[in-house]
């Protein structure tokens, strides 16, 4: 990985902590078991360098902080649930960044379902950990893919036309890991499909569930249903303005079984949003893994103070991998967390988005949303 | 609890859906059948209430209403039980509910002048009244639809009421967020008289929103729709509504309050901590904001102590999980933006924000959070934002010098501080008076015998013809 140059000022011995902290973080992302508990311990320490990090080099964020918690709060890897972690409007109200301007890559908004939009700032290195997320999560679907040996087909627009808005960028970033073709014609997704299911050892199916549905229907209807045994379906985004079309996931896994011949293990779902930097993925239990640099934690909706697992509340995440903005935050969805031996083998901390925090404003811009989609997706 | 579904006044069975409601206890609401518009639009197609005296419906509401007053009135009791069971109301909040309703019902000295306000005679529905070079006569535009919100009650008795004063058929879409409100005045009605045509004239339905073919079949057959509600609602009935179809709406809006606190600080507090408190500020004439002349830390003190007290006169239930997430959200985030606030230290009944520039755009959080920010001067207008409705402002006396400012702006209402909830005779809501919305106004034209205005001769269109004196009567 290319490391990030220190901004404006001299190089510091932090600066030296902090690229051999990077490092450390990068094996975590790109090599090595995806969790362990030598991992999670190590996850820990990378969040907690990562929380230091920002509040030398974000100015809101540090101040934030200090308004909370006072001038010189305790990070290590066992205070991270105690330190102050930033409301998800933050990112809709300010510019967060802990990089100067020359080291901005790309800048990406939210859908701005409340009407407002949150508007992220990347860097190269936080890019490509991003990537390096969903590659890691695509793992959990076949530990023994080669990059090869894999063809993506993306109901979606191509990565060169995503443009800033995250909902259709995040999909696209498969084209950067394996072969890819995107469309959101469904005529030409059929096309692809049946040629990369005849060609690659593994195909993946990737879009939008209501777009991955309607490509289910148009088998059933045309009658030109597949059987593939190498085809596995990853939908991520949720349902957006189409709920009215919504099934619920046994139907959904019903319909991709009898249109594609897919059987329910390989019907998976991914968690993502603008703020966070890392793609969550189920396993073979359709768990979401959250990933050794990642904490999520569950807030008491009237405190924010930290829950039990296995109790509802808002969900907050501390993403190591976002070296370039604080991924440091309360989000607006309630959910669960638990840590323990998941059925797929895997240690770690899943976590269950149950569903957006319900506000009178919350579903006003499903016009808009709509649009995107129809641009994007 | 099962909420059936109401046809012209009757209670007829048919299928029932489980909502979710804030305190998570079952309701079951009668969904309608995808098959069943062509059977309610053949049963309203006649319109019971077209001959009726205005005065004989102000009186049939009227005894519906002291009904109502009565505290051993068993649906009074059951209303108030309800609301605190599904919609998580205290039990004071409840009784609030039902004395409003009592209220609404009973005063036909009000309804009188509100139709003379709003449609320029009290018996403009009875009879032709001379207006001008016309008679004038008012009459139903036929099937209303009242697409309603969830938010307060009282939006579906107003809008029930207007429809009935107006003659009109009127088909209720409840919000799964309240149908205990419309249900219950439903019921109250038969307990009254089942055949009477103020009962039969009201038919109570529910659809999922924005999923029913058969409501989308009502919404394209009706008259006139009232939609109350959110931008999905809007979009839904803009979508939905026949080419004909006359729509008025009563979408989201919020309110604020211009307030000089160098005059009697702390009357002004007191005044304000109604505004806010009231409804929990899920009105949209609910005060969300302020903007204050004079010492803001020092006022919010005030506000804060009136708040306080409100909590103890009117305590509301705890807040629903989302509610109480969002509030806390909203609190972080001004914290993040270097405001200060101020909140209770037990439970949160109140919050109190003081923010140089507050983001109208932002969701508010409700749960009685009120955003302080200063203002120079009182002749200083702040930037008010969109979907402004009623500006409070305190004192009164400074209205005249910033009230043309504010009809500029597109705020709708100007009010004095602590009055918000009350809608005087006359005044507008969302800008128009909404009974001339329900109804056409039919006119009948003078003869030609009668001279018209600044013409002093019979009206004879031939002879000018042929004597070319046209041109002799243009003044």
């Amino acid at each position: 990985m290319t490391k990030t140059e220190p901004r404006s000022r001299p190089f510091t011995p932090a600066d030296a902590r902090n690229a051999a902290s990077r490092d450390e973080l990068d094996e975590l992302v790109f090599g090595g078991p995806i969790a362990s508990r030598d991992t999670m311990d190590l996850g820990r320490e990378q969040i907690a360098q990562t929380y230091a990090h920002h509040l030398q080099a974000c100015l809101p964020f540090a101040q934030f902080v200090k308004r909370i918690a006072g001038p010189a709060p305790k990070i290590s890897g066992d205070t991270l649930d105690r330190l102050p972690l930033l409301p998800i409007g933050a990112f809709k109200t300010s510019r967060l960044r802990s990089i100067g301007s020359a080291e901005e890559r790309l800048s990406h908004t939210s859908s701005g379902t409340t009407g407002r939009k949150s508007t992220i700032v990347r860097d190269r290195d936080t890019m490509m950990r991003l990537v390096g997320s969903l590659e890691r999560g695509i793992e959990l679907l076949g530990k023994n893919w080669f990059a090869h040996e894999v063809r993506v087909v993306h109901l979606g627009a191509p990565h060169e036309h995503a443009g800033d808005l995250w909902f259709a960028y995040i999909m696209s970033l498969v084209e950067l890991i394996y072969d890819c073709d995107s469309t959101t014609d469904l005529s030409a997704a059929q096309r692809h499909l049946e040629v990369a299911i005849d060609e690659a050892a593994h195909v993946l199916l990737v879009g939008p569930p209501f777009l991955v549905r309607d490509l289910a229907v148009r088998l059933l209807e045309t009658g030109e249903r597949l059987n593939a045994e190498n085809l596995w379906v990853l939908t991520g985004g949720g349902w957006k303005d189409r709920e009215d079309t919504m099934l619920d996931r046994d139907a959904f896994a019903e319909l991709l079984h009898r249109s594609f011949g897919v059987s329910a293990d390989r019907c998976r779902d991914a968690f993502n949003q603008v703020e966070l930097n890392t793609v969550f993925v189920e396993c073979d239990a359709h768990h979401k893994h959250v990933p050794p640099w990642v904490r999520v934690t569950v807030r008491d909706p009237r405190t924010l103070d930290c829950r039990d697992d296995g109790q509802l509340g808002l969900l907050a995440y501390m993403d190591a991998s976002a070296t370039s903005y604080p991924a440091l935050f309360i989000g607006d969805d309630l959910g669960l967390v638990d840590e323990q031996l998941c059925q797929c083998g895997q240690p770690g901390q899943r976590v269950s988005v149950v569903r957006r925090v319900s506000t009178r404003h919350a579903r006003g811009c499903a016009a808009e949303l709509a649009d995107l989609i129809g641009e994007t997706l | 609890m099962k909420c059936e579904q109401i046809l012209c006044g009757v209670t007829r069975p048919t299928g029932l859906r489980l909502v979710a409601t804030p305190t998570g206890e079952e309701l079951f609401l009668a969904e309608l059948g995808s098959d069943e518009a062509d059977d309610i639009l053949a049963a309203t197609a006649t319109n019971p209430l077209i001959d009726v005296p205005t005065d004989a419906i102000v009186a049939f509401l009227h005894n519906v209403g002291k009904n109502w007053k009565s505290h051993e009135y068993a649906r009074r009791r059951l209303y108030i039980r309800h609301l605190c069971r599904y919609l998580g109301y205290t039990e004071r909040e409840a009784t609030v509910e039902a004395d409003w309703l009592a209220l609404t019902l009973c005063s036909h000295f009000r309804i009188h002048s509100l139709l003379e306000a709003e449609l320029g005679d009290r018996y403009a529905l009875d009879r032709w009244v001379p207006h001008y070079e016309s008679e004038v006569r008012a009459w139903p535009r036929g099937r209303v639809l009242h697409y309603l919100a969830g938010n307060l009650p009282v939006v579906a008795v107003t809008s029930i009421l207007r429809g009935i004063l107006t003659k009109n058929v009127n088909i209720v879409k409840v919000p799964s967020g309240d149908p205990i409100t419309t249900l219950a005045l439903a019921a109250s009605f038969a307990d009254v008289d089942p055949d009477h045509p103020v009962s039969r004239s009201l038919s109570v339905l529910w659809w999922e929103s924005g999923r029913s073919k058969a409501g989308l079949e009502i919404a394209q057959s009706v008259d006139t729709i009232v939609a109350w509600g959110g931008e999905d609602t809007m979009r839904w009935v803009a979508s939905a509504a026949g080419p004909e179809t006359d729509v008025t709406w009563f979408g989201p809006r919020r309110s604020i309050a211009l307030i000089d606190a160098t005059h009697s600080a702390r009357e002004a507090a007191r005044r304000l901590a109604h505004d806010v408190a009231f409804y929990q500020q899920r009105a949209c004439f609910s005060v969300h904001q302020a903007f204050v002349v004079g010492d803001v830390p020092h006022f919010s003190e005030l506000v804060g102590e009136q708040l306080a007290l409100y909590a103890e006169l009117l305590p509301t239930s705890s807040p629903t999980i989302d509610e109480a997430a969002a509030q806390s959200m909203a609190l972080l985030e001004a914290r993040f933006a270097g405001a200060a606030v101020r909140e209770p230290s037990g439970d949160r009944e109140w919050a109190i924000v003081e923010a140089a520039h507050a983001d109208s755009t932002a969701p508010h959080p409700l749960g009685r959070t009120l955003y302080l920010s200063e203002r120079a001067s009182a002749s200083d207008l702040p930037d008010l934002g969109e979907r402004v409705q009623t500006v409070a402002i305190y004192p009164f006396d400074q209205a005249s010098t910033v009230r043309d400012a504010l009809g500029r702006a597109g705020v709708h209402r100007v009010v004095e501080l602590g009055m918000t909830n009350l809608f005087r005779i006359g005044s507008t809501h969302d800008s128009v008076y909404p009974l001339t919305r329900l109804v056409r106004i039919v006119s009948c034209d003078l003869p030609s015998a009668m001279h018209a205005s600044g013409v002093t001769t019979p009206i004879d269109q031939m002879r000018i013809l042929e004597d070319d004196s046209f041109y002799e009567l243009i003044p």
